[in-house]
């Protein structure tokens, strides 16, 4: 299992569009990816998970990533936040 | 056959351009997709409702999957969509909204049909929210902590 923490750059947070991209990312992989803020987990098979959790700019969030190909998951999903989300 | 062989096919169908404002806003957020299908009934009193699905119907192979989104539960759309295309693989979900057919069409090929609307449906419900007072319940929260 890989855990990674992140805070949200984009000032307009995790919303459809970025969602949608991280979803279809996470697709990609057979590992199964879960969010965490706070309290509350979603798995991000489902975009309604992720906006579910109102995720704005400056939250922190958690990824755990869990399966086979977790390293190259995790990795991808890494890149996802740290250069990919502000574009979106 | 392979069940993950299946096209799974898509039809948003409105009284009036509903359906091709939630397309627009489909392309805007995930994108174009392919195989969905539209019905804007009443826009052109020429067409009917029943010409144009049954256009539809035949570009939807026996083993293909249409999932088909229509306005309101007992309106005018549900009931001929009803009428003429009751058959094992066509799906009908009624109340559409805009997560809702997101959450469909985003859906993994390989889950079960049966189980994919009734979660979309789930979810696509919660999305339906009073949000003042979803904020005002949170900040209260934030106090008592």
């Amino acid at each position: 299992m890989i855990s990674a923490d992140y805070i949200i750059t984009a000032a307009e947070g995790m919303h459809a569009r970025p969602a949608t991209a991280l979803v279809r990312l996470v697709k990609n992989f057979k590992s199964t990816v879960s969010l965490k803020k706070g309290d509350k987990v979603v798995k991000l098979n489902s975009l309604l998970n992720i906006l579910s959790l109102m995720i704005k700019g400056g939250d922190t969030i958690s990824i755990i990533v869990e399966g086979d190909d977790e390293a190259d998951a995790a990795a991808a999903i890494d890149l996802f936040f740290n250069e990919q989300l502000k574009g979106l | 056959m392979d069940k993950s062989a299946k096209t799974r096919k898509f039809l948003i169908a409105t009284h009036g351009t509903l359906a091709a404002g939630i397309k627009s806003s489909l392309d805007i957020i995930i994108g174009a997709m392919e195989h969905v299908f539209l019905i804007q009934a009443y826009v052109d009193e020429n067409i009917s409702v029943e010409t144009e699905l049954q256009a539809i119907l035949k570009q939807v192979n026996d083993d293909d999957e249409l999932i088909v989104f229509t306005d309101i539960l007992g309106g005018s759309i549900t009931n001929q969509i009803l009428q003429h295309a009751q058959k094992s693989n066509v799906h009908i979900i009624s109340g559409v909204n805009l997560p809702l057919v997101i959450e469909v069409m985003l859906a993994d090929a390989e889950t079960p049909i049966d189980e994919l609307i009734s979660t979309a449906i789930d979810n696509a419900k919660e999305q339906m929210v009073y949000v003042n007072k979803l904020l005002t319940a949170q900040n209260d929260e934030t106090v008592n902590d």
